[in-house]
């Protein structure tokens, strides 16, 4: 809390629960005495290049929680601008993604397909599904052909 | 006066009672404001993440999971798109080497020049990763005044030349001397380099090296050691040929060269750590999931720089010139690399080996005419007859053929970006899905089995041939087993339809003659054709006994489903 600076006075944090806050400090705590990041070490990448901080085996069980509080450790890791916790945090969240179909997502984080059918068409045109509809096509013209070319035979 | 004194203190008691049921009434409220609060907290999370963490996730998802993930509503779309609109951006790569304003004289140089990124930095660009250890790798055909113009360029902005212990002092020196091809970095070993010219910084050390090629830059990068390097960023467009290999599946496929020599072979290997501790999985033939994809990067029908197999990523152009003096260049009618195709195939040793087709010469200086080239530097020498270059979709004739340089783009696509035959097709899903159920075989030693990558595509081009037999694809199911020695057998049985004309099996019988049998069963793939529940005997008795001895020594295998 650098903007702060030092004070007895209490300091809000109207977006962190006490539960959370709790769990925060218990990763601080464990935390406490290690090196800052370097403050110049991604001044000149910015937050979509990788990071290759492995998550080690303590902070591994500790973000093992309920999907509602790792949510909740990431927004106040945000909001308190924790960001080895926040790395964390994301890329448990990434780990749950991974290999999953956009159906499976929905599911994991309940979330409404708000996509019109019409856009949904447009956005299924490029990968596999699309392929897999021409296929379909192409297999039966195909079969067609070949019945043709063997009446022709006979 | 009693009176009054009992008044004031009965109002006093009626005003404190009131003031207390206000009070508890504020706390109730106030318990139920937070506890709303809380549930509303719990339903804010019943979705996304706000987007300031979105980034922070997408870094970590490989470009696949990235789409799936734009695909499962408008917020996750929303934030897909922007990310892909920060992470792709050339100024990541080129920022640690050079100002902005210097980045855009450097790409309207890399226009004028058709100067190429690639390497570590091409891969950096779409691996969206760091590596500290890296430097920019550009790479130039021979041509004096091109080369001239970029490391004069780079010259201007404080790099200056790092000759080699073998090479002259200066620049021109070094540019005009012979060839010494043993100085070279590992990666740098092969035939179609002329030289490597490094440049550094003082002030921070960042190398750029200049490989200067002898005649075409595609040439060169095709017969890089392997797959996870095959990324190359013109002005306009970066492009990774086999992006499924590198940036989902993290392998690299290595590519050996039919006659390498021992210093190959070794600094090969050093090229292979290099990538392994950047965390790519190096192999000799791609995952067998990715041979069985649709439109797989490792088909066996030829491939070209921008086919729907590779990842193209279109850039912003520069907007705004500062100090070249010709910007009607600006903008680029066509990006020549597109003109270069390859093929590879999958070896019954086990290996994959790459066939090039490049545009080597450029006949004029209007780039009226170009010279086609077709090289086959790994292929069996066998395979190199006219017959298979057809076999492989190559037009012999084009051998010699001399065209405008639009034209052979044009060729190319028109010619490579077919879609697979439909019979293919249906061969490599029934497969496809055979391999993608088929259970859990172990060895005594627990470690797991599975057929080879060259079986399953010997496979799916068998059953394509037995497809085209029939009228209608016929029932057949595909079922892998194991034998005594812990190899696995892609066990086939079609079912002919019924009443069907006796030539039919003639024609199957001609489809797979003695040769391709023996072929089949030496990588273990096993056909029977039946006719209701009779077996159709057609090519002899006794190899169908063979198969009944290896389907009895299965059981010694432990296997789970």
């Amino acid at each position: 809390m650098k903007n702060v600076g030092e004070s007895d006075q209490p300091i809000p944090l109207p977006n962190v629960s006490s539960s959370v806050l709790k769990k925060v400090l218990e990763y601080c705590e464990h935390h406490r005495g290690e090196p800052l990041p370097a403050p110049d070490a991604d001044t000149s990448q910015d937050d979509t290049r990788k990071r290759t901080t492995d998550i080690s085996e303590w902070d591994q069980k500790f973000i093992t929680v309920d999907q509602e509080m790792l949510f909740e450790i990431i927004l106040a890791a945000n909001y308190l601008d924790i960001k080895s916790l926040l790395d964390v945090g994301c890329k448990t969240v990434a780990n749950m993604i991974k290999g999953k179909t956009p159906e499976e997502i929905r599911k994991l984080f309940n979330i409404v397909n708000d996509f019109t059918p019409e856009e949904e068409v447009r956005l299924l045109a490029l990968p596999h599904s699309y392929h897999q509809l021409i296929l379909s096509f192409w297999h039966h013209q195909a079969q067609i052909k070949k019945e043709n070319e063997w009446a022709e035979d006979r | 006066m009693f009176f009054v004194i009992w008044s004031l203190i009965s109002l006093y008691s009626i005003f404190y009672t009131l003031r207390s049921f206000l009070l508890d009434l504020l706390k109730a409220r106030s318990q139920e404001a937070t506890t709303q609060l809380n549930t509303q907290s719990i339903r804010r999370f019943s979705g996304l993440l706000p987007l300031p963490t979105q980034n922070l996730i997408l870094r970590g998802l490989s470009p696949l999971d990235r789409h799936r993930y734009s695909l499962v509503c408008k917020q996750a779309h929303y934030a897909v798109t922007s990310f892909n609109q920060q992470a792709y951006r050339i100024e990541h790569i080129l920022s640690p080497y050079f100002s902005q304003k210097q980045i855009d004289i450097f790409r309207l140089i890399q226009l004028r020049t058709g100067t190429l990124i690639s390497g570590s930095a091409a891969l950096q660009f779409f691996d969206l990763s760091v590596f500290e250890d890296s430097d920019l790798d550009l790479y130039i055909l021979r041509d004096w005044d091109k080369v001239m113009q970029l490391a004069g360029f780079l010259v201007s902005v404080s790099y200056d030349f790092h000759a080699r212990p073998d090479q002259p002092r200066t620049f021109q020196d070094a540019y005009e001397a012979e060839r010494n091809f043993e100085g070279f970095e590992p990666e740098y070993s092969t035939k179609g380099i002329w030289d490597v010219y490094s440049f550094v910084r003082q002030s921070d050390s960042r190398k750029i090296q200049i490989i200067t090629c002898r005649k075409s830059i595609m040439h060169v990068i095709l017969e890089f050691h392997s797959t996870c390097v095959m990324n190359v960023i013109s002005y306009n467009h970066a492009y990774a040929l086999f992006p499924y290999t590198t940036f989902v599946d993290r392998r690299t496929v290595a590519l050996p060269r039919s006659r390498n020599s021992g210093f190959q072979r070794n600094v090969t290997a050093q090229a292979f750590k290099k990538y392994t501790d950047r965390g790519w999985r190096t192999s000799f033939v791609p995952s067998k999931a990715n041979i069985l994809r649709y439109k797989s990067e490792f088909r066996d029908t030829p491939r070209f720089v921008d086919d729907s197999s590779c990842w193209t990523i279109s850039l912003a152009p520069v907007q705004h010139a500062r100090s070249l003096g010709d910007f009607d260049v600006i903008s680029p009618p066509l990006d020549l690399l597109r003109a270069n195709s390859w093929y590879t195939i999958l070896t019954s040793a086990g290996q994959t080996q790459i066939g090039v087709k490049v545009v080597t010469a450029v006949l004029d200086v209007n780039n009226a005419a170009v010279e086609e080239s077709f090289t086959f530097p790994s292929v069996p020498h066998n395979l190199k007859t006219t017959y298979s270059a057809h076999l492989l979709g190559e037009n012999s004739e084009s051998f010699v053929t001399k065209r405008t340089i639009e034209d052979v783009i044009q060729h190319t696509h028109e010619k490579f970006e077919r879609e697979p035959d439909a019979i293919h097709e249906y061969a490599r899903e029934l497969v496809a899905q055979a391999f993608a159920s088929m259970p859990v075989f172990l060895n005594l030693e627990g470690k797991r089995l599975s057929p080879s990558a060259y079986s399953l595509g010997l496979l799916v081009r068998q059953l394509e041939i037995t497809f085209n037999m029939f009228r209608r694809d016929p029932p057949c199911s595909i079922t892998f087993r194991v034998d005594s020695t812990g190899h696995v057998w892609s066990y086939v049985v079609i079912r002919l339809p019924q009443n069907y004309p006796r030539p039919l099996l003639s024609a199957l019988r001609n489809s797979a003659d003695d040769f391709v049998l023996k072929h089949l069963m030496q990588h273990r793939v096993w056909i029977t054709f039946l006719d209701g529940t009779q077996e159709v005997d057609l090519w002899g008795a006794s190899i169908i006994r063979s198969a009944d001895s290896m389907a009895d020594s299965m059981a010694r295998y432990i296997i789970e489903s």
